[in-house]
């Protein structure tokens, strides 16, 4: 090719209007010995391009692809998560579990007890239950 | 992202042991009037209650000794003073959301109310509000409360028990 052709060419080439054809025959001048210094560069980035032309995809690359964005069902994480909370929170439960007692014991810390003899304490709860059970009967047979 | 969702369900449940520990309706009337002189107060405590395991029941008929068995605590709470104004404050206290009606009775001197509240089949408490013109009563049981049992006890009551409570307020005084 002469010197003036590929000058052309690369013209043309640089303003991308070259054919396939035309690039290729740019690229076999470039891979020849006669290639003035200035042109150098070019070379290099001829050669370039037919080198990464030579890449070919590695073994089974698609399938990794295709394995790697493939949609996966995230059930099986949330499940675990699920669990795990659930777990944690079986194991924590005693700490807020109150008893009934202690509620009532909470409820009632409002007041302090009335009686230190167990006794007296006793003799009221019987007073208090008779006027309840005559009230309620009272209420229930109020005709009586 | 799950430490945080834990969080909030950690805080719920604290919210919901906080709560659980609030004030009932006799709770709220205690606070309000347990220092003021015009009422007087009862008090017995789940601690109390399980101390008079230790007492002589020998005297005490088997209706009450059974039903006191299972209660945890008692609260009462009277006055003489305008026994029908507390009658409708203790009323209005009452959240009903909480508690079931049981017994409501009127007539001209009497406005008795009992309430109760009551889960998977147990009565847990029962509260009764009482006014005649002599005075007003609100009065508190906790614990596991037979209710017919309870009725019973008033038609039961005998002598022997009157004495024991006469005894006792001697003692007391």
């Amino acid at each position: 090719m002469e010197r003036e052709q590929v000058a052309q060419l690369l013209e043309r080439y640089w303003q991308v209007e070259t054919t396939v054809e035309e690039e290729k025959m740019l690229a076999e001048y470039f891979r020849g010995t006669d290639v003035p210094s200035e042109w150098e560069p070019y070379r290099e980035i001829f050669s370039f391009y037919e080198q990464e032309h030579e890449v070919r995809p590695g073994e089974g690359l698609e399938e990794r692809i295709m394995e790697a964005v493939r949609p996966r069902p995230r059930l099986r994480g949330a499940w675990w998560s699920a669990a795990a909370v659930i777990l944690l929170l079986l194991g924590l439960e005693p700490l807020f579990r109150v008893s009934e007692e202690k509620r009532v014991e909470q409820r009632v810390a409002v007041v302090e007890d009335t009686y230190d003899d167990p006794q007296l304490a006793l003799a009221a709860v019987q007073k208090a239950l008779l006027i309840a059970s005559r009230n309620m009967n009272k209420g229930l047979h109020p005709l009586k | 992202m799950i430490y945080k969702k834990l969080l909030v369900v950690l805080g719920l449940l604290l919210v919901g042991a906080v709560s659980q520990a609030q004030d009932d309706a006799i709770g709220k009337f205690f606070g309000k009037y347990v220092e003021d002189s015009r009422f007087s107060v009862v008090s017995v405590s789940p601690k109390m209650f399980r101390l008079l395991s230790k007492v002589s029941w020998d005297t005490i008929p088997v209706d009450i000794r059974q039903t006191v068995s299972k209660l945890q605590s008692l609260r009462i709470i009277s006055t003489e003073t305008t026994p029908y104004v507390f009658y409708k404050e203790a009323l209005a206290k009452i959240d009903m959301k909480e508690y079931e009606e049981l017994i409501t009775m009127r007539d001209k001197d009497d406005n008795i109310r009992f309430v109760i509240k009551e889960s998977g089949g147990i009565i847990h408490e029962l509260l009764m509000i009482a006014a005649d013109k002599d005075g007003f009563t609100m009065m508190s049981f906790v614990g596991d409360i037979d209710l017919d049992k309870l009725a019973r006890l008033s038609a039961s009551m005998d002598i022997k028990g009157m004495e024991n409570l006469k005894n006792a307020k001697r003692k007391n005084n």
